[in-house]
């Protein structure tokens, strides 16, 4: 049986008679019919209609359901709510780009609830590129780590180069046990190169002892190099733990980590990746994480956008509250965790194709999540986006929360394209996006930022080559601004 | 389609913002826009270099200092007081370079005896490819032989295969 608001589902008022019941249903078949729409998740969301469907056009069925909502005193748990960038578009014989600001928060106070157990494998590169400041950094910051655990946490800690030991097994939060952890860290040097494909998977074995549908079960990854021929791998294990319901954080420390493949690899799983400009913010960084990670409110977030006929998805983003791409082409994006007290924010891009006078939806948002404290798995939230298209369109400013984000999103997307650019041999190119990119740093008052873009893009025109570590202090700053201010609990990486 | 008015890239009918230079496509009717005013201190201090915070795990140079940190091994070379440095390996039947790469495994990664210059032009540095067998990179790119090229603190060389962090307080 669904869970969850079936009414929704239908999307139709808790109050709908039964012929607008039936309307809304032979609407919502039609949609996600197997024999119309493709997209992965349809055929599942066609199955959860008929069954809500069944459920609701029973009276007795229906009567049932509604005590069973009204005496547990609990409707939806989340709620999705989306702004588009417009509400009506000119009709027009050729396609056009909407924009939807999504917003996900919890539907309930959730400010009392206990706070989950966090169920945690740190996996510290330690090749020799580690030694000095960075691994005296981490050793300093994961025992801080250690002293934090509350008595239900459990944490490990695996050290990797081009093998992977366990430093210690998964240890409980109490004090004989965090003693004995924190010698074992203590112990930690370095030696050899970086082989994360190694670190991962003992690290995926470690959490695995404990893995439990009643935690956050989370995997940090801190790394200060790149790793050669096993990215393949690493992705395929990055699935297999998103399967599990483990999240995976990225922490690259220094110009030499390879952000796009930290950002694929944790985005996959629902986590981000964080960039250590300077090896004595580590601490924070982990500190902030953890904090976040056991103040979760829903887990494992996981958001289907069930396209409608001939719309694609071309972009998500997520903006809060940890910024970081999302892939469209896996099905379902996986959002990580909702910290209590703040809501998760998405930009999704769509191409909508040519289109006539009329209404028509454009995607349905399924979202499923496990809220930890009040012990429910798979509970779910909808969101119906639509769009009336007129033939005598007439203009109108598009909401300022999305342009906000937007206007944001496009200083970071212009950094992205330059790298792009460059990638792909053309300088002239990339030199002319980052001096645009600086000016418009400069005129939103980012003065910081804009100096090293037009430093940059200087140097560019001047050696033909780029310089990684300013590369990523662009990439990671531009992305922090899209945070609203003022900033929630983490810390922005500094720029 | 709609033509951007900043610099006439083609963007799709709904797109909010040039997604090549960034500049905004919508606007409202009767709408002016705002004029922008700046503070003409930001814009001197444009004009400034720009100095990256530095890394806490290098060691602050002194004036006139140059220091070379060879990928892999992290170990620093410090280099002060001549106008230039040959660097490559040392063999036993040639003159030493300025700089000897030997102890730093430039042997297994082609580097050549004389193999690049590093040298001090007023507060400038340059870097010189000497015709090695394997080449010298700049941040990627590599050098014509025997075209000196101006370097910048943090920049990445490459020797043959020898990865090596320059920076300087010059």
């Amino acid at each position: 049986m669904p869970t969850g608001d079936l009414y929704g589902l239908l999307s139709v008022p808790p109050g709908a008679s039964p012929d607008d019941l039936k309307l809304a249903y032979r609407g919502a078949a039609r949609r996600f019919h197997p024999d119309v729409n493709a997209s992965p998740g349809a055929t599942e969301e066609f199955k959860l209609i008929a069954e809500a469907y069944n459920i609701l056009s029973d009276p007795a069925l229906r009567a049932a359901y509604d005590t069973r909502v009204k005496e547990k005193g609990v409707g939806p748990l989340m709620s999705i709510r989306s702004l588009l960038s417009r509400e009506k578009a000119p009709a027009l014989n050729e396609p056009q780009v909407l924009y939807a600001l999504v917003e996900i928060k919890a539907a309930i106070p959730a400010a009392d609830l206990p706070a989950p157990p966090v169920n945690l494998c740190l996996v510290i590169d330690r090749s020799t590129s580690m030694n000095g400041p960075r691994l005296d950094q981490v050793k300093a910051a994961v025992s801080q780590l250690i002293d934090n655990l509350r008595e239900n946490d459990t944490c490990s800690v695996v050290a990797f180069s081009d093998k992977a030991d366990v430093l210690f097994p998964p240890q409980r939060g109490l004090p004989d046990q965090k003693t004995m952890a924190k010698a074992k860290v203590s112990t930690l040097n370095g030696s050899g190169g970086t082989e994360i494909l190694r670190g991962l998977l003992r690290g995926l074995m470690e959490l695995h002892q404990n893995l439990s549908p009643a935690a956050v079960n989370h995997l940090m990854l801190l790394t200060d190099g790149q790793t050669y021929g096993d990215e393949g791998d690493c992705m395929l294990l990055a699935a297999l733990a998103a399967i599990d319901g483990v999240s995976i954080s990225g922490m690259g420390i220094g110009d030499e980590w390879n952000d796009k493949f930290l950002d694929q690899l944790t985005s996959a799983t629902g986590g981000s990746t964080m960039f250590v400009s300077s090896p004595e913010h580590v601490k924070n960084f982990m500190q902030d994480k953890v904090r976040g990670l056991g103040a979760a409110f829903g887990e494992r977030l996981a958001l289907k956008v069930l396209l409608d006929q001939d719309v694609k998805l071309v972009n998500a983003f997520r903006v809060a509250p940890e910024p970081g791409p999302l892939s469209v082409d896996e099905s379902p994006l996986r959002l990580g965790g909702l910290p209590k007290g703040q809501s998760i924010s998405l930009i999704l891009k769509f191409l909508l194709p040519p289109a006539t006078e009329g209404a028509r939806p454009v995607a349905r948002l399924a979202l499923a999540a496990d809220i930890l404290s009040l012990n429910r798995r798979g509970e779910r939230a909808t969101e119906d986006i639509a769009i009336a298209f007129t033939p005598n369109y007439i203009p109108a400013p598009p909401p300022a929360a999305l342009v906000e984000a937007l206007s944001k999103f496009s200083q970071y997307s212009l950094q992205e394209k330059a790298w792009q650019e460059a990638a792909s041999g053309d300088m002239v190119s990339a030199t002319r996006m980052l001096s645009t990119l600086g000016t418009r740093l400069l005129a939103s008052g980012q003065t910081d930022l804009a100096k090293m873009a037009i430093s940059e893009a200087k140097r560019l025109e001047r050696t033909q080559s780029l310089n990684e570590d300013v590369k990523k202090r662009l990439k990671y700053g531009t992305r922090a601004l899209m945070l609203p201010a003022p900033a929630p609990s983490s810390s922005p990486p500094r720029s | 389609m709609i033509t951007c008015p900043a610099c006439r890239h083609q963007e799709y009918e709904g797109e909010l913002f040039c997604t090549h230079c960034g500049a905004r496509l919508w606007s409202v009717p009767g709408e002016t826009l705002p004029t922008m005013t700046f503070d003409t201190s930001r814009l001197r201090e444009m004009s400034k270099p720009l100095t990256l915070p530095t890394h806490p795990d290098t060691k602050e140079l002194r004036p006139g200092q140059i220091s070379l940190t060879v990928a892999g091994s992290g170990e620093v070379v410090i280099l002060e007081g001549k106008p230039e440095y040959v660097l490559g390996r040392e063999v036993p039947e040639a003159d030493a370079p300025d700089i000897n790469l030997g102890l730093h495994g430039a042997r297994e990664k082609g580097v050549s005896r004389k193999h690049a210059a590093l040298r001090v032009d007023r507060r400038q540095l340059l870097l010189m490819d000497l015709g090695s067998s394997n080449g010298t990179w700049l941040n990627g790119s590599q050098l014509a032989p025997q075209e000196p090229i101006r370097l910048e603190s943090g920049d990445e060389i490459r020797l043959g295969k020898l990865v090596v962090k320059v920076k300087f307080n010059l």
